[in-house]
């Protein structure tokens, strides 16, 4: 059968976006031509002629050895990264310390600049093509065919070859000479100028590069260095915002780029998260927006396309479809979750459109994120706040996303996405993630069960094969964090406080001279330094505890991450409550409720209740605690029990009774390893004041391994406490449990604690009392009596 | 006009609902949206609407000498000091005066002129503290060579060759107050065209090497170390306004042009430059109106550039008609102004009946005339717009608005490549128009490219982030690609840059309306029919919107203002019938019987209707006929009385196949919706 003819193919110009919008990306290559530079491209220039020789001629010396090459480059290379502009004088220095070996190489540098500053010469930036070649060319007086030309080369062998062209010098030259190709005229005369008053000057340089009366430091002089800056500046904003510029002068700084360099589009970007850092979101999400408009257009990634068609950029519909998620980001930041939503929805859709397996997971994640956990500092479950939005959004669920059950090896089979080189890393994070997610879903629904070696297989690390942004050490930093928040939830104060200072021993700078190697100082290595200092407070050490918030507080201020400051304010807020609570110092503690209203109704209003109380207000107090509408499972079962000890205190027994057993029927649906056992010690201790002495043993002995094992420093006390009294007045022996008191709170941190131990134990040794003993009597009045005049006031244990 | 509305109004929203039938009663004495209004609306609706108040005073009709007097100064003046734009601005209109104006002048012309400036006396320079300008035992020149070397220099500025004409004046410039003053202008003209040509040179956004301060800012010095801006020649401060500008102290060059029209207020160049900086329309106005500015009619020709700037259209025409009023007729710098405002109003046919009048008058005159082609191409009118960019193409094919009629040209032709390549040279002839990046970026819409049409609508923003239409563009683009909520953004931002245009407002209130935010979304809705609704959509749209929520009480209101307003409008007849529909069913529905039988026999007007009107009626007339049954039957009231006699009589009579026909008919409630 014959074969049909190929079609023909039709070419016709068709409109030239580069032209229409300005050649942006002609900026791209080029290196700003200062008169150090031209003075280190001449010397270049002549050390390869030393070395070489001029055309056919071979060179008059010998050409360098491997080790004066290494020599003489060593000076090159440190003249091409100057940051600094060099004076005439201080050239002629470096020159004569650097190559002054008795080859000429100073006084033909010399002679030439000189002619420059004479005015005999012109600067002219042309290398041989013998530099790339490597290779003399023919005598061109001899015929073609003389074998001298073969003798020449084989004499000369290898050792010809002056610098690989892959070699920075070989790049800076390059760039040094696309910059000077595309000088315009009056460029060329300027430049040209500029290196005579150079030249002739001698002592100081003049040369301050400029734009629009803009000083432009070095490190934005060009396009590729401000790209540089802007990624270096992203990459430590994010990671240590310590070893980044501070956020206004960034911002200085990135006006400058996006005015100076529209083909480095990223300054946009970087403008945005500085002003996510100012809490500035309206101006934030202005600079993401230009930045996905502007990059709508962007470099031509197919090589043949370009050469073919002599066009260096293309348009892209890609940022379409992830602008709505950053946006959406920023919302969520600054809590507009509705807006947040709406756009992850766009953003979902367009990813559909386009098959963008990636786009569509990211979007995804960010949705559940706004879901789950919001802007929110706290974990509370706000599932049934977020159902009525989730019910008119059609999207499609990922099975990945669904259950912790559902997670399965990462293997790769074939692109994911339309452009990406890191498809197979993004998708193994953002699959960490969402498993993070769902984990705190479960964690807020208080249903999440610890398997400890199951945790450590979901990982929550990141299987990465390519870690360039350090993901993997991100994602395991808020999988570790995670997880210790989750001990402190269930009360696991030592295992906490165990992975915490693991997590915080991790971080630490093994270079001091690299920047790169700084430690992380992002949100999940607060959330691990606070954890710490909960494990220390809970366990009844707050020296260690405060110390750790005033090293945090030093770390991240809220002028750096306010992201992480929240998190030092909150358990500050908690600790030192705590803290001025035991001492009876509730004027410091309603100031301390105050930094917590803004991240948190319900531990906010769960404290007030309890300053009430203790203020005697009762009614008061309950009704606050009835007021709050809390979905959170925690919340609610918290909400009963502080209730149920604000009914015993003020000896309402049977309403106390109902609302323990509300919070026990709540309890023992989740999987909180502390809960039951905090009600039922609740319980005991609401029996004993009622006294019902049998029955609140019992419920003591149920819950003491739960105590012992997850119960805070305070919860212990009041166990204690109760078990002590009960046993007292059962008339059997309550000594051990005294003892076990006393040793509790030996270091002072609950003085009325210990007067209430003083008490019982006096109640103990009294006439009347079970083990009279007037000595050990007077010696306990004497130590309550000198309790009393340092810290006046009763134990409001009852509360607690 | 009274219009009474029966539908019950709402405590909660009775300020809204009040202020929309304020405007229905007030549109109802306009003319129908759309069409042009004329002048008859008073300055004080268009202040409302526009939120701005000015002061609209009516003046006196100008004196026809003493308005030839001042052009004759100024002519006199800027061909002297070779202020070309100035003196073809003056010319022009001085060739078009009205016939009665042109009558031999009797005034003394020149009389006021300071003898200073007067090219043909060249007088020395007298003064002693002019004298002091120069250093001592300068050349002096024979007074003949002089002259001659100053009508060279002059000669040279108009062939543009400055640094020469600089360097020739400056050997003349001692003797002679006007070469002083020229010496410095063709250096700043000089000054002004190397940058233009340097700027043109390179194509990127070049770093300086800045070893040398500008020379504008050198020039500038140089002239505040000689104090030229006390001197006596007003206009050296004038070219130091120019230099402020260059050098961008905007502040100070608005201070300068202040001080200039107030020192001398026939320069028209400062007026016109002052009109680009002053920050806001009352200052202006303030400025206009002050004792200090002693000016005929120039004020108010500048006040109209100053709202052309601040978007106010309507207040621009009204200020350009005074002038016309007042005796300025005929002249095609006033006709082409309303012109551009009208097509910035959408008011096409009135931009493009003037644009048309000023053609005959001067068939060549291209200015503002990119605005006709695209009146045109909005008419649609592919047989004018292409006899225009004939025309002009033939006489002028390098100037930027010859560039945009033929791109629009081929825009109306679906050409999108060849557009964009006519927009294109447009902007590489005037790159400071950001309405051209505006166009380009809805040819690329046209054709599909939608990333280069956003990376063209950003273009528009960064030239100037006040032009609505760039921020329009993005918004419009995004909602097309059905991503309303990240394109809620660029319409609010396009919102703030021109608050009372009602189209953005529509826009505004759709994305509101499609992310479920009903009350911004009748805000918008509202807004923008308080506004002077341009397209009419703006009732239409708040009555759907209660309509698709199931507000229907407050849909019929809006309804009910909508058929108010544009029940004689033949193009909005689809609607209406909808509308009328929509009334008659509501308020059957809500057993307002008489409003309903008042809309069933709107109904009857349209044939479509025609089924559902006696529908309706016959349901009226069944139900009021077994209410007044009932009283009778059950418990006799005077208050049921009140039904007529004789209809009762005919409905009872057809009662029983009316049960029929309401069952039959059941389904016919979703006619038409």
């Amino acid at each position: 059968m014959q074969k049909a003819a190929p079609r023909p193919i039709i070419k016709r110009s068709y409109l030239n976006l580069d032209a229409i919008f300005g050649h942006v990306f002609s900026n791209l290559t080029g290196e700003p031509v200062t008169p150090t530079k031209i003075a280190t491209f001449y010397l270049l220039r002549i050390l390869f002629q030393t070395h070489f020789g001029f055309r056919h001629k071979r060179a008059y010396y010998k050409p360098f050895s491997p080790a004066e090459k290494e020599r003489i480059f060593h000076w090159l290379y440190a003249l091409m990264t100057s940051v600094v502009e060099l004076s005439y004088k201080d050239f002629r220095i470096v020159t004569r310390l650097a190559f002054d070996d008795g080859r000429e190489v100073c006084k033909n540098f010399y002679a030439a600049m000189e002619k420059i500053g004479a005015g005999m010469a012109d600067v002219t930036l042309n290398v041989e093509d013998e530099f790339y070649t490597n290779k003399h060319p023919k005598d061109p007086k001899l015929p073609a065919n003389d074998t001298v030309h073969e003798a020449m080369d084989l004499a000369r062998g290898d050792i010809i070859q002056f610098s690989s062209n892959h070699s920075f010098m070989y790049r800076w030259m390059k760039r040094l000479l696309a910059q000077y190709t595309k000088s315009t005229p009056s460029e060329v005369f300027q430049i040209n100028a500029a290196m005579k008053s150079w030249v002739l000057s001698a002592v100081e340089s003049k040369y301050h590069p400029e734009f629009k009366g803009e000083y432009l430091p070095h490190f934005i002089d060009c396009s590729v260095r401000a790209r540089d800056w802007v990624a270096k500046s992203i990459y430590f904003i994010q990671k240590n915002p310590r070893f980044a510029f501070q956020y206004n002068e960034m911002l200085h700084y990135t006006r400058i780029v996006q005015k100076r360099h529209p083909d480095v589009v990223e300054g946009f970007l970087l403008e945005a998260i500085v002003q996510v850092q100012l809490k500035d979101s309206s101006s934030a999400i202005k600079a993401m927006k230009s930045f996905f408009e502007l990059s709508m257009f962007e470099l031509n990634e197919n090589m043949v396309h370009a050469a073919k068609t002599h066009r260096l950029a293309v348009p892209t519909q890609t940022p379409l479809m992830y602008a709505p998620i950053l946006q959406a980001r920023i919302c969520r930041i600054f809590g507009d979750y509705q807006m947040a939503r709406l756009l992850l929805h766009e953003s979902l859709q367009q990813a559909q459109l386009r098959n963008d397996e990636i786009c569509h997971q990211m979007a995804n994640i960010e949705m559940h994120t706004v879901d789950i956990l919001g802007c929110r500092a706290l974990l509370e479950d706000n599932n049934e706040k977020t159902a009525k939005h989730i019910e008119n959004e059609r999207r499609v669920q990922r099975k990945a996303l669904l259950h912790i059950d559902d997670l399965h090896g990462h293997t790769r089979s074939g692109p994911c996405c339309l452009s990406s080189e890191e498809d197979f890393e993004l998708v193994a994070e953002m699959d960490s993630y969402g498993k993070m997610l769902m984990l705190m879903k479960i964690i807020a629904e208080g249903n999440y069960k610890l398997i400890y070696d199951r945790v450590a297989e979901t990982g929550i690390t990141c299987p990465v094969g390519n870690d360039l942004g350090e993901r993997g050490r991100k994602v395991a930093a808020y999988g570790a964090a995670l997880i210790s928040s989750n001990m402190i939830h269930n009360g696991m104060y030592h295992q906490a406080k165990c992975a915490a200072e693991n997590m915080l021993a991790n971080n630490c700078r093994t270079d001091e001279t690299d920047p790169f190697q700084a430690p992380f100082q992002a949100e999940p290595w607060a959330i691990g330094a606070v954890n710490l200092s909960y494990s220390q407070a809970g366990v009844g050490n707050y020296d260690a505890a405060l110390r750790t918030i005033e090293e945090m507080r030093q770390n991240y201020p809220e002028e750096l991450s306010w992201q992480s400051n929240r998190h030092v304010v909150i358990c500050a807020a908690v600790i030192n409550f705590e803290r001025f609570l035991l001492k009876n110092d509730y004027k410091a503690c309603a100031s301390e409720v105050l930094n917590l209203a803004a991240h948190s109704e319900l531990e906010c209003k769960l404290r007030q209740a309890l300053l009430l109380a203790a203020a005697g207000k009762e009614r008061a107090s309950v009704e606050v605690l009835e007021g709050l509408n809390v979905v959170d499972i925690r919340g609610r079962i918290r909400i009963h029990m502080q209730t149920g000890c604000i009914y015993t205190a003020s000896q309402e027994f049977r309403k106390a009774a109902r609302e323990f057993a509300d919070a026990l029927s709540l309890a023992e649906n989740t999987t909180l390893k502390d809960i039951v056992p905090m009600v039922k010690r609740r319980q005991a201790t609401m029996l004993m004041c009622h006294g019902q002495y049998v029955e609140c043993l019992k419920l003591l002995k149920e819950c003491n391994e739960g105590i012992e094992q997850f119960g805070s420093f305070t919860e212990k006390a009041c166990y204690y406490m109760t078990a002590a009294r009960c046993h007292r007045l059962l008339g059997k022996d309550p000594r051990m449990w005294l003892k076990k008191s006393r040793a509790l709170v030996r270091n002072g941190q609950w003085p009325a604690f210990t007067k209430l131990v003083l008490s019982e134990i006096a109640a103990l040794h009294d006439v009347k009392g079970l083990m009279p003993d007037e000595n050990r009597l007077s010696q306990i009045c004497e130590q309550f009596g000198k309790l009393t005049a340092d810290c006046p006031g009763r134990c409001e244990w009852l509360l607690i | 006009m009274n219009v009474s509305f029966s539908t019950p109004v709402q405590n909660s929203t009775a300020s809204r609902l009040a202020l929309i039938q304020q405007a229905a009663a007030r549109s109802g004495a306009l003319p129908p949206a759309g069409q042009y209004r004329g002048s008859k609306l008073s300055p004080f609706d268009v202040s409302q609407m526009s939120g701005v108040s000015i002061s609209m005073v009516e003046r006196a009709k100008i004196n026809g000498p003493e308005f030839v007097e001042e052009l004759e100064w100024l002519r006199q003046q800027t061909t002297s000091r070779c202020f070309l734009d100035a003196e073809m601005w003056t010319n022009e209109i001085l060739a078009h005066l009205p016939d009665k104006w042109c009558a031999p002048n009797t005034l003394n012309l020149y009389n006021q002129v300071s003898e200073l400036v007067l090219d043909n006396t060249r007088s020395p320079m007298a003064s002693p503290a002019s004298n002091s300008l120069y250093a001592p035992g300068e050349d002096q020149m024979p007074t003949v060579k002089r002259n001659h070397t100053s009508r060279f220099a002059q000669s040279l500025i108009k062939n543009k060759e400055f640094r020469r004409a600089a360097f020739f004046l400056e050997k003349t410039m001692n003797g002679n107050k006007l070469d002083h003053f020229l010496h410095f202008r063709c250096l700043f003209l000089a000054y002004y065209q190397e940058h233009l040509e340097n700027d043109a040179e390179g194509i990127e956004r070049k770093t300086s090497f800045a070893e040398e301060r500008s020379p504008f800012s050198l020039l500038y010095q140089r002239m505040e170390d000689k104090k030229l801006r006390e001197n006596e020649d007003v206009w050296f401060e004038y070219l130091m306004g120019l230099l402020e500008v260059e050098l961008g102290l905007k502040d100070l060059a608005e201070k300068s042009f202040r001080n200039v029209v107030i020192r001398e207020p026939r320069i028209w160049p400062a007026w016109e430059a002052l009109s680009r900086l002053i920050a806001d329309i009352e200052d202006a106005d303030k400025f206009v109106t002050s004792a200090e500015v002693k000016s005929l009619w120039m004020g108010d020709w500048f006040m109209t550039l100053v709202l052309q700037r601040f978007h106010q259209h309507s207040m621009a025409i009204q200020k350009a008609e005074q002038l016309v009023t007042r005796g300025m007729t005929g002249l095609p710098m006033i006709i082409t102004k309303i012109a551009a405002c009208s097509n910035a109003r959408h008011d096409h046919d009135q931009a493009i009946s003037n644009f048309e009048d000023v053609r005959k008058a001067d068939p060549y005159r291209l200015g503002d005339l990119h605005l006709l082609s695209d009146s045109l191409y909005i008419r649609n009118d592919q047989k004018k717009l292409s006899t225009l960019a004939i025309e002009v193409y033939k006489v002028h094919k390098f100037r930027w608005e010859t560039c945009c009629i033929v791109a629009n040209y081929h825009a109306i032709r679906r050409d999108s490549e060849h557009a964009i390549k006519f927009f294109q040279r447009a902007l590489r002839l005037n790159p400071g128009l950001a309405a051209l990046w505006v166009l380009i970026g809805h040819e690329f819409m046209e054709m599909k490219n939608n990333a280069a049409a956003c990376v063209s609508y950003r273009r528009a923003i960064e030239i100037d982030p006040a032009d609505h239409r760039g921020w329009y563009g993005l918004g419009q683009m995004y909602d097309i690609m059905k991503m309303p909520a990240y394109a809620l953004f660029y319409y609010q931002e396009a919102q703030k840059c021109k608050p009372h245009d009602s189209r953005l407002l529509v826009a505004l209130g759709d994305i509101y309306s499609k992310l479920n935010r009903i009350e911004d979304a009748e805000k918008c809705f509202t807004g923008a029919y308080l506004f002077g609704d341009v397209e009419g959509n703006a009732l239409w749209s708040l009555a759907k919107l209660h309509e698709r929520y199931s507000d229907d009480n407050k849909a019929a209101q809006a309804f009910e203002v909508f058929l108010v307003v544009y029940e004689l409008v033949t193009s909005a007849e689809e609607k209406i019938i909808y509308a009328i529909a929509f009334l008659a069913n509501h308020f059957f529905k809500i057993e307002d019987f008489d409003k309903a039988s008042e809309y069933a026999t709107k109904c009857l007007a349209f044939e479509t209707l025609c089924q559902e009107g006696n529908r309706l009626f016959r349901e009226i007339a069944k139900i009021q006929a077994r209410e007044s049954r009932l009283p009778v039957e059950e418990a006799p009231g005077p208050s049921n009385a009140s039904a007529a006699g004789g209809q009762e009589a005919m409905d009872t009579e057809e009662a029983p196949q009316e049960g029929g026909e309401e069952e039959m008919s059941e389904g016919e409630d979703d006619f038409s919706f």
